[in-house]
């Protein structure tokens, strides 16, 4: 079996995740949690993941750096963006989550 | 944006992207769009200067040598990425988003926003190397960071409640970080690099103890705070330590940053050594004002006190902003990683 190529792991798993917190969105703290952890998850797989060769995430083979076609457009992770990327989901991963904060119950202010 | 290969793609999708942020920066929000309507506007004139410059500088590539040539690409460049990084006087935004938005969002906007300016003003400049070893680019870059950097300073120091000043202390840091780009020498990308994992937690932290200023005292107006720091102890810390790190003082994560800089521009430029000192003592004398009110003797019944779990949050960050302060090469070995592969010099 051909490994998951990183562009292709990194657009699905937000997608994916957009999905079913739609279905979850009365229940805000779910949501939340939901979204926070996607988007940790990206960081920390952007963050820990080769670009030069494959390896196993939960089973399955992917390869980071490996390039992909959409739409006639190469999609590829290099180094520098690979480090921004974990950057810029970092902040979106714990309770600082944009999406969590106005969710949250009074309580927690 | 960041997978995308073209430049002239990457800009598009940021103004996507900018697009649809807006929803969530005026989300709920419905007495004033100032902020919103700031960002967005600033952000998408920013849209055809870069792809002009992307197209003036496609059909020359590395042969583009001659200084008028070089002009031509540097005018609509400097124009839009000073649009999208917020260089003065483009940075009226950052104060009106952050008067008007939930701190959380504003902080989204500061971080992850800015960062995806900066990438892709690091991106432009790597593809075109020619315009980074140019002397003008370098001026130009440093006189947009010493002016974002004073005026941020100046205008934090008479503002009236905390969420513009938070929002002219962002634009001063962003300031500095532009001028350390240019400035600091070989080591100056991992220094930016560096700083602007800092300045995600700095900003965090800010925006985590303004909202809960916010939701306690339902104002973050000086004129109306007297009393509330002996309701809001935790808060009152967190807030001054972040906005103390906003003005690059000792021992917080601004420092590190401030320092090089200093260091750099002390030898040969004394003026702009003093500027940014009084740019540092613009946030701080705008600090002091708020503390003045919230340490008044008023004593404020009708303000809740802290939230436990909110206020351990703003704890853990206050933490961590002095711990970045204290070994700011926490985070050197990913962002060297990051430095190396965006090498501009």
């Amino acid at each position: 079996m051909n490994p998951l190529p990183g562009p292709i792991l990194l657009l699905v798993m937000p997608l994916l995740a957009a999905g079913v917190t739609y279905f979850v969105r009365r229940i805000a703290l779910l949501a939340a949690f939901i979204a926070s952890a996607t988007a940790g998850l990206a960081a920390f797989l952007c963050l820990r993941l080769p670009l030069d060769r494959s390896a196993f995430v939960l089973g399955q083979e992917v390869a980071f750096g490996r390039p992909v076609v959409i739409l006639g457009q190469t999609l590829q992770l290099h180094a520098a963006g690979q480090l921004w990327l974990a950057f810029i989901l970092s902040p979106r991963a714990g309770p600082s989550s944009h999406s969590a904060w106005p969710s949250l119950p009074s309580t927690f202010w | 944006m960041i997978l995308l290969e073209s430049f002239s793609l990457q800009v598009l999708v940021y103004a996507i992207s900018v697009t649809l942020a807006v929803f969530i920066v005026q989300g709920g929000q419905l007495a004033s769009v100032r902020g919103a309507q700031r960002y967005l506007v600033v952000s998408l004139l920013a849209v055809p200067l870069l792809l002009a410059a992307a197209w003036l500088v496609d059909p020359a590539g590395s042969s583009l040598q001659d200084a008028d040539a070089l002009r031509r690409v540097l005018l609509p460049a400097a124009l839009g990425f000073g649009l999208l990084l917020g260089a003065f006087p483009f940075g009226t935004w950052m104060p009106a988003l952050a008067a008007d938005t939930l701190p959380i969002v504003t902080a989204f906007v500061f971080t992850a926003g800015q960062a995806m300016a900066l990438y892709l003003t690091l991106i432009f400049l790597q593809d075109n190397s020619f315009i980074m070893s140019n002397g003008i680019t370098q001026d130009v870059i440093q006189l947009a960071g010493l002016v974002m950097a004073v005026a941020g300073g100046v205008m934090a120091a008479v503002q009236r409640g905390f969420g513009r000043l938070f929002g002219y202390a962002a634009m001063s840091d962003m300031g500095v970080l532009l001028l350390a780009l240019a400035a600091a020498g070989s080591q100056s990308l991992t220094l930016v690099l560096l700083h602007l994992v800092s300045r995600g937690v700095i900003i965090t932290l800010v925006a985590a103890a303004l909202a809960i200023l916010r939701h306690r005292a339902t104002t973050d107006s000086f004129d109306e705070l007297e009393g509330v720091a002996r309701r809001l102890p935790l808060v009152t810390t967190g807030l001054a330590l972040g906005t103390l790190a906003l003005a690059g003082f000792p021992l917080t994560a601004g420092f590190p940053i401030r320092w090089a800089v200093y260091r750099a521009v002390s030898g040969e430029q004394e003026l702009w050594f003093l500027l940014l000192l009084a740019s540092s003592a613009g946030i701080v004398i705008g600090l002091l004002r708020g503390l003045n009110a919230m340490l008044g003797a008023r004593l404020r019944d009708d303000v809740a006190r802290q939230p436990r779990l909110a206020s351990f949050l703003v704890v853990a960050l206050a933490i961590l902003v002095i711990v970045l302060g204290l070994v700011p090469q926490l985070f050197l070995e990913p962002v060297s990683r990051a430095a190396e592969a965006l090498a501009l010099f």
